[in-house]
């Protein structure tokens, strides 16, 4: 069995699946947390491909793996159910954190899958050999307006 | 649920069945092939397929289950609802391109056409299809009642009779339009709730005194109802994060809409305006669960019969008619858009993909045989709805778990992952259907549940993402097991 490199993301996934079941078995929370971001994470990192080796992409995914394993570490430190109540925004420390930052800035995958889309998803020039060679031959049957 | 009594919200519903109406003859119109009838004919722009996706996925569940969880255990479905964010823009990431570019250079017309011509053989596609079906039997049956439920609360009429009137609506324009209907229906569903939640939060918040009162009076309560966990606890929520956030890649009804894309660069935006779009959603399901256990605790409220009955009781006592009308159709419209969703992907198990995995080729007359078992399922389901109460519930219970299971490995990791092979997407799909199965009837009778409020469905995702990589890994592609070579250049774009 060998561990190129087109392998390694996907096997780390496959360890991080094993570890969260683990864990989760475990009820250790706040290590499942961390790992949680550490599955989705990897997930990007697969459906960027190999663009992940770009210092850029994989910098990025890097920082929103970094940030939001704080963030659910830091809902723990604040989270005192049995102390006093401090709001921040109307809300308690850990709930603030939950709803002014870890559900907005989830959309940050979104915004590096808009800025990398030219350069990583889809670039020109790997579209334009896709499609000469695999794509022109089926378009004519498709056009011919009977039931398929 | 209560009676409305309101002719506004009566004639924004009624407006809103006859919109229904109009698109189902309009796309009928649009509807000649097989292809027009599951996959739009490859016509759609970017705009419909990010709000078509992120509304297939906001189904009727978050507009009543989801405020009636916030309204029963504080703040834990949120990680739910919240985990969406990244989860859309996950489905694009890892799916989006990859369905698209096959689309493009073969008829793929669903997910197990899909599976089918990445791994070969019969077996994936056939499981991959019975999953497919199961799920959406159980999704099918809560839609219909959810329909039953919200025009009889709205016209005031008996079960049998609104669900005869909803069904009807429905069954023309799904039979008639496929999935050109359902998709402009997500539309306008989309549209429509996205203005909605932001109105629905602020009358939410200040109803219940501003988010300063919501949380003293909450924290005097039970601490952990305004707490970050809510009250089932740090695991649930976290493990709930993940099974919606990578989950949402594996809902066949929401990343089937990327066959349905015209152009593979037109994906660029949509992963944001989806993932946004969700979160401004999430305003209602957060907003109106923590406004009426405010009120209610604080005896502005009398209690309620179930939690379920949060959303409907606040619009119909909180918000201007107006108001209650829009979100009423467009709860409607959410229901109605997701059932018609499932109707068309258990018309393509039935039609197309089950008959090609048993004898090599899909039933003769496909567009034919697909409104009829369309038409089928329909009713199948309503009978389900009716007089197989339980069994709808587990299903229904079990769907999306069952989903993310058999399709996150197989389909959003197989397609970025060369060394994936036949045998690991058939074994991670059976594993997912029985880990899934087994674990939600043993905790429904109470023999055995997951320590520490350890979510099945994310249990059954982690165990069969991990036995698909592991038999990948370990066991390698046979001798004669080979991909496509448009399939291998579409990994590789």
């Amino acid at each position: 069995m060998s561990l190129d490199q087109a392998n390694r993301t996907p096997a780390a996934i496959g360890l991080a699946a094993v570890a969260g079941v683990a864990l989760g078995w475990s009820h250790l929370p706040l290590a499942f947390g961390v790992l949680t971001w550490a599955v989705l994470c990897l997930a990007i990192a697969i459906g960027f491909g190999d663009a992940v080796r770009r210092s850029r992409v994989a910098f990025s995914i890097t920082g929103i793996f970094l940030l939001f394993s704080g963030l659910v570490a830091a809902v723990f430190w604040y989270d005192a159910p049995a102390g006093e109540l401090r709001l921040w925004l109307g809300l308690p420390a850990a709930t603030a954190i939950l709803v002014y930052a870890i559900w907005p800035l989830g959309v940050l995958a979104g915004v590096l899958y808009v800025v990398e889309f030219e350069r990583s998803i889809l670039p020109a020039d790997r579209l334009r050999r896709f499609r000469e060679r695999y794509v022109l031959d089926n378009e004519a049957p498709a056009k011919d307006g009977r039931e398929r | 649920m209560p009676f409305a009594d309101s002719p506004l919200i009566l004639a924004c519903v009624v407006i809103y069945l006859g919109a229904c109406f109009g698109i189902g003859i309009w796309a009928m119109g649009r509807t000649h092939t097989i292809a027009d009838f599951f996959v739009a004919g490859r016509t759609l722009g970017p705009l419909v397929v990010a709000v078509a996706t992120m509304s297939s996925i906001m189904s009727g569940f978050g507009f009543v289950g989801g405020p009636g969880l916030v309204f029963e255990s504080g703040s834990s479905s949120l990680w739910m609802t919240f985990a969406a964010t990244i989860g859309m823009p996950l489905s694009w990431i890892l799916v989006g391109k990859r369905l698209c570019l096959l689309a493009e250079a073969r008829e793929v017309l669903s997910l197990p056409d899909a599976v089918a011509l990445r791994y070969g053989g019969r077996a994936p596609r056939l499981l991959m299809a019975l999953a497919i079906l199961l799920g959406v039997l159980g999704y099918l049956g809560t839609q219909v009642m959810a329909i039953g439920i919200v025009l009889q609360a709205v016209l005031g009429v008996d079960l049998p009779l609104a669900l005869a009137i909803g069904l009807g609506v429905l069954a023309f324009y799904s039979i008639a339009g496929g999935i050109m209907a359902g998709v402009y229906t997500d539309l306008f569903q989309g549209v429509l709730m996205i203005g909605a939640s932001v109105a629905v939060f602020f009358y939410a918040v200040s109803a219940a005194g501003g988010m300063t009162e919501i949380s003293r009076t909450l924290w005097q309560t039970d601490p952990e109802l305004i707490g970050p966990w809510g009250t089932r606890g740090s695991m649930t929520a976290l493990s709930w994060y993940l099974l919606f956030g990578l989950g949402g890649v594996g809902q066949p009804h929401a990343i089937t809409k990327f066959l349905m894309l015209r152009d593979v660069r037109q994906l660029r935006w949509g992963a944001l305006a989806a993932g946004a779009g969700y979160a401004v959603l999430s305003l209602l399901w957060m907003s109106i669960g923590l406004a009426m256990r405010t009120l209610v605790e604080r005896g502005v409220q009398p209690p309620l019969e179930s939690p379920d009955l949060a959303a409907p009781v606040f619009l119909l006592a909180y918000t201007p008619e107006l108001l209650a009308g829009v979100v009423f159709a467009g709860l409607l419209a959410a229901v109605m858009s997701t059932a018609d969703s499932f109707l068309n992907l258990g018309a393509a198990a039935i039609v197309r993909d089950i008959p090609i995995a048993i004898t090599g080729r899909p039933l003769k007359r496909e567009l034919l045989g697909s409104r009829i078992a369309t038409g089928a399922l329909l009713l199948a389901s309503a009978l389900f709805a009716v007089y197989m109460k339980s069994l709808i519930a587990l299903l229904g219970t079990f769907g999306w778990g069952t989903f993310a299971a058999a399709i996150v490995p197989s389909v959003a990791i197989g397609l970025n992952w060369k060394r994936a092979t036949a045998a690991a997407c058939t074994v991670s799909i059976a594993a997912g259907l029985v880990v899934n199965f087994v674990f939600e009837l043993l905790a429904r009778h109470g023999i055995y549940a997951l320590p520490g409020g350890f979510n099945v469905g994310c249990f059954a995702l982690l165990t069969s993402l991990a036995l698909f990589v592991g038999v990948s890994l370990v066991f390698g592609k046979p001798e004669g097991e080979t991909t496509p070579p448009e399939v291998t250049a579409a990994m590789e774009v």
